[in-house]
């Protein structure tokens, strides 16, 4: 089959490699229909995750038509269209039971290299490093789903590919950092960036009852969809003190709850921005934080700063500092996708919401690397681009 | 139930050791590698260049003894000792002919299920990294087929030394080339309902060949390596018995030849 291989820093490539196959008892291979570029695929892009091999195919947030199942998967059949989460999790452990599916103790083949680095391993992802498990991506023509019978969702007639696909990954991640809010009516949300995990934070904190979203970005189309499709009041970090700037925007008292929607590639127009950007670059520290370090500071006393953008080392510059004296709450991890999938399929069936505002483009498989570096420096006001194999 | 049990307690004890004793290996790990490289680097310099030949080359020997045997007389004088070695889980046997290692884990089923699927041995192979198939003869043994990381097999025979219904099971290895000398596996109830907390010990045996492997002791690779072994163990223990099979991103060697053949 054809697939997206991961070649070096900022080289990826369509190639030939072996069509998946059935391992285990409880997998299906899944024909890929739609498949789309997550943020956190520009951090393996740029070389920002460890333990990524040449020849990897990449991608996690995928679609498409189960065309084989493994014995003991009965809840899937040849043909059905299926909508399948980015986090692989066995259903069965203490965290599945308990609903933190995105740490499954039994989805990692490779759980000794991250109990190395994290101390314990978290779930398998597909297309997401050896680190995360060494499994095959989906910007491919067909994927090999594990543990098929728990987490992929069937897609009703009358829902599109693309409506259904954003259930994959950004959807859920955004309702899981708006779900760690604990939203209460009058509340104020400011989520940073403005990337599809962003916007849909702020469509699921309105669902959650938040009284006002602010969003917080420095491209002016992206604000602009923010506020045209999610009701949110936009802030252009650009030449503006945002802590300030947010504290007048709610009477004084700072957002009761701060989402951060960027991770470990932020852009920082200040010299601590500039400082983490050189760090970086020569790998002196593995995460850039302006993001996260304005949440912290802007967040009113006593709130919740929900991290949903992606670190995978360490930080450097952490204001633990104001995070302890104002006692906010910090809450974070991989979003938990397999707790939300089926309430926010039934929403996108009922018409409530349709992701599809965050398509700026469609392409096919071969134009991979073009998409990659259109999605990477945003040109073209891309927003995300959906490949159909 | 977490509490350890008598027996657990006698292990521990047993590690207390005497720091002035002559025997006590008391140089960390890293220090150990650090030593062995410079020792080496010093005598060799000390033999190429005659004129310091004697001074050099003796700086460079105390420092290989140092790092391979992990032996300091200066922190035997000193009274310290660097070695960081997690004591529970990786232990020298008393009479220094290899390592106990011992890990626990906690799998979401009952203790009964648990003790049943290893009591039956035969069943347990996809557990077992290197072991190919192991069959039972009569009632209270069974023959294990190993294929060694090179690729070479061996044979070894297994009895059962202890059997508590729902609680222990122990065993002893017989053969040649034993890498294993036995092992025992605890299952006691975890707390609230996370199910069963299973503890595995295995005994290693110092390969008998003179190799690389055992010329750094028990604190380096040999301890390592079971160590990493029994943690896999008791990883795929989870998997299969939690998943109902054990997670791969990739098919194994040999099922990719099984198709090439189909």
């Amino acid at each position: 089959m054809r697939a997206v291989c991961w070649n070096g820093i900022t080289n990826v490539q369509i190639e030939r490699v072996p069509d998946p196959q059935i391992i285990n008892p409880r997998d299906a291979i899944v024909k890929v229909t739609a498949t789309t570029i997550c943020g956190s695929d520009l951090h393996l892009y740029d070389g920002y995750i460890p333990t990524m091999q040449k020849g990897d195919v990449i991608g996690h947030e995928f679609m498409g038509e189960v065309v084989e199942v493994g014995k003991e998967v009965k809840t899937l059949r040849k043909g059905d269209r299926v909508v399948v989460p980015s986090v692989i999790a066995c259903g069965k452990c203490y965290y599945c039971r308990n609903n933190l599916w995105s740490l499954c103790d039994n989805s990692n083949p490779n759980a000794w290299m991250a109990e190395a680095m994290y101390g314990f391993a978290p779930a398998g992802i597909y297309g997401y490093s050896h680190l995360y498990g060494g499994y095959g991506g989906s910007h491919a023509e067909y994927v090999r789903v594990p543990f098929a019978d728990i987490g992929p969702v069937k897609v009703p007639d009358g829902v599109s590919d693309e409506q259904a696909l954003f259930i994959s990954d950004a959807f859920p991640t955004g309702y899981t950092g708006a779900d760690y809010c604990d939203i209460k009516p009058g509340d104020t949300v400011a989520v940073w960036g403005c990337g599809a995990v962003g916007l849909f934070a702020m469509i699921s904190a309105r669902m959650l009852g938040a009284e006002q979203v602010i969003a917080i970005d420095r491209f002016p189309e992206r604000l602009r969809v923010a506020r045209d499709y999610c009701h949110a009041v936009p802030l252009n970090y650009e030449g503006t003190d945002v802590v300030e700037e947010l504290k007048q925007m709610t009477g004084g008292r700072g957002p009761d709850a701060c989402i951060d929607a960027v991770g470990m590639e932020a852009h920082g127009p200040s010299l601590l921005g500039l400082y983490d950007k050189v760090r970086q670059t020569v790998r002196l520290t593995t995460d850039r934080a302006t993001a996260v370090r304005q949440a912290i500071q802007a967040c009113r006393k006593g709130g919740v700063v929900s991290i949903m953008g992606v670190y995978g080392g360490f930080l450097d510059k952490f204001p633990l500092g104001a995070a302890f004296t104002k006692g906010l709450t910090l809450r974070m991890s991989q979003m938990h996708a397999q707790r939300y999938t089926h309430m926010l399929m039934e929403r996108v069936a009922k018409g409530e919401v349709d992701p599809t505002f965050v398509v700026t483009h469609r392409m096919s498989l071969d134009e991979a690397a073009q998409g990659f570096e259109l999605f990477k420096h945003k040109e073209d006001e891309c927003l995300r681009v959906v490949f159909r194999p | 139930m977490t509490v350890a049990s008598e027996q657990d307690q006698r292990d521990t004890l047993q590690l207390k050791y005497d720091p002035r004793s002559w025997q006590q290996v008391n140089v960390g790990r890293e220090e150990r590698l650090l030593s062995t490289i410079a020792g080496a680097a010093l005598t060799l310099c000390g033999l190429w260049r005659r004129k310091t030949v004697g001074l050099t080359t003796a700086l460079g020997g105390l420092l290989l003894y140092r790092g391979l045997t992990g032996r300091s007389v200066l922190y035997r004088l000193l009274d310290l000792n660097t070695v960081k070695e997690s004591p529970s889980t990786v232990m020298p046997l008393p009479d220094g002919s290899g390592v106990r290692v011992k890990r626990a884990v906690t799998i979401l089923r009952p203790a009964d299920e648990l003790y049943h699927f290893w009591r039956d041995f035969a069943g347990t192979v996809p557990v077992h990294p290197f072991v190919e198939q192991i069959t039972p003869i009569g009632d209270k043994s069974w023959h294990w087929l190993v294929r060694l990381p090179g690729g070479e097999f061996v044979e070894w025979d297994s009895v059962l030394t202890e059997d508590i219904p729902e609680r222990l099971i122990a065993w002893r290895f017989m053969g040649e080339r034993l890498e294993s000398v036995g092992g025992r596996i605890r299952f006691d109830p975890a707390p609230a309902d996370q199910g069963t907390i299973v503890t595995l010990e295995v005994e290693f045996k110092r390969p008998d060949k003179l190799s690389l492997l055992n010329i750094i002791p028990s604190g380096m690779i040999l301890s390592r390596v079971p160590e990493q072994l029994v943690r896999e163990e008791l990883r795929r223990l989870k998997a299969l018995m939690e998943a109902g099979e054990l997670p791969q991103a990739q098919p194994r060697e040999s099922e990719k030849e099984a198709r090439r053949n189909a």
